[in-house]
């Protein structure tokens, strides 16, 4: 038992130096503190959340809220209820988005002025790779960055259209972007 | 090298964002910095309407330690606003009943202790309580930004509770200064305009962070 102990105030003690030198604007202890949190951050997400790619939104906008808030966190009180209480801020943030987005059920028949700006002036056989890039693409991926690129919406309309928040809409489409970059990279290489 | 598990659009974003900054001071350091701002209340509100109105009586001594006393307690209220406004330092359910117990009976004992009955006639009753709580609102809402604005800097988890505190508290250090003015120690005057400032402060506060915090994401 007390070994137990000595073991979880070692662990808080790591923690707890890591969050000072990350205050510091050392970027490693940042690298840290998500290796030693991110589990439980996850798991934490988890029980609240079924959709996988959701809970991996949820953990990172969580270390990117936990970034934005580092100055909140008070030197040597202990880490984890810090960021837990962070993850809290963060999944009710997400269930407001969502109900407002259940609220606004309406938005898509009220339309939005869409400005169809094709984004890729490309060849013919350019095209068809892109398209094959684009079907490779997980869904979740792949319809934020088509909102953005090729129906030109911004990312808050985007966010209240999928039901996710706004960071959540940027990460995602630049998950596609660095996917359609390395699938076509890839097929002009091969060609 | 270290492999580091971080998605690379994440890392990307701490990296350039990434500056050492200073640590938040603790809530009673905050809340200890905002003496000032209750000094100002308690003193502001009497003298500025005492020359409003050309009144020259003012409270004897012994209701102004009383004064002090109840402006302390709102530095107090302030300090537990503070601490719920950090993440994982929220107050517990006992904790929050003991604050806000605490308040009223403070705000009870201070008030009902030395008020004296000035025998009010009927006519003037509702534009006494009228008066009294326009005083206290015209100098306490703006005076409510402060808390209010350094609560915004941290990341308040249930923030309509932490804009009530920061009401309660800012309200409880404005009516220290209104009841040195205010003639009328009948006890519903005291409950219902005096208490009443102090409520629409606490739901002008509860609503202003709200917003501000759905604003800020």
């Amino acid at each position: 038992m007390s070994e137990l102990q000595h073991t979880n105030s070692a662990a808080d003690e790591q923690l707890i130096e890591l969050m000072v030198a990350y205050q510091h604007g050392d970027l490693s202890a940042f690298e840290r503190l998500h290796d030693l949190l991110v589990d439980d951050v996850r798991r934490y997400f988890a029980r609240a959340c079924r959709d996988r790619r959701a809970v991996n939104d949820l953990v990172q906008d969580m270390f990117l809220e936990m970034h934005r808030s580092r100055r909140t966190y008070q030197p040597q009180l202990p880490v984890r209820p810090w960021a837990f209480g962070i993850a809290r801020n963060v999944l009710a943030r997400s269930r407001r988005t969502t109900w407002h987005r259940r609220e606004h059920s309406s938005f898509e028949a009220e339309g939005e002025s869409v400005a169809f700006v094709p984004a890729i002036d490309a060849h013919a056989a350019d095209l068809l790779d892109i398209e094959t890039a684009l079907a490779s693409l997980p869904a979740g991926n792949r319809d934020p960055w088509m909102l953005h690129h090729v129906f030109g919406f911004s990312f808050p309309s985007i966010a209240a259209r999928l039901g996710i928040t706004v960071m959540a809409a940027k990460l995602r489409s630049s998950r596609a972007t660095r996917a359609l970059r390395a699938a076509l990279r890839g097929s002009r290489s091969g060609r | 090298m270290r492999h580091s598990n971080v998605p690379a659009a994440l890392l990307s974003r701490v990296k350039s964002e990434l500056q050492p900054v200073r640590p938040l001071a603790s809530p009673g350091r905050r809340a200890l910095a905002l003496v000032p701002l209750g000094i100002a209340l308690m003193v502001g509100i009497p003298v500025f309407w005492a020359w409003y109105a050309h009144i020259n009586v003012f409270a004897p001594w012994p209701w102004r330690g009383l004064s002090l006393i109840e402006a302390l307690v709102g530095v107090l209220v302030l300090a537990a606003a503070f601490r719920e406004a950090v993440p994982g330092r929220e107050l517990s359910r006992q904790t929050v009943w003991i604050v806000l117990g605490g308040a009223c009976a403070s705000f009870l004992i201070v008030n009902l202790s030395s008020a004296a009955d000035a025998n009010v006639p009927a006519e003037t009753v509702m534009r006494w309580l009228r008066e009294c709580i326009g005083r206290v609102i015209a100098f306490s809402a703006p005076a409510l930004a402060i808390p209010i604005w350094l609560v915004s800097r941290a990341l308040p988890n249930r923030p309509a509770l932490t804009g009530a505190f920061c009401g309660l508290g800012v309200g409880l250090m404005a009516d220290a200064g209104l009841r040195m003015l205010c003639w009328d120690g009948e006890h519903a005057h005291i409950v219902i305009a005096h208490g009443g400032a102090i409520a629409v402060l606490m739901a002008l506060g509860a609503l202003s962070t709200t917003m501000l915090e759905r604003m800020k994401r």
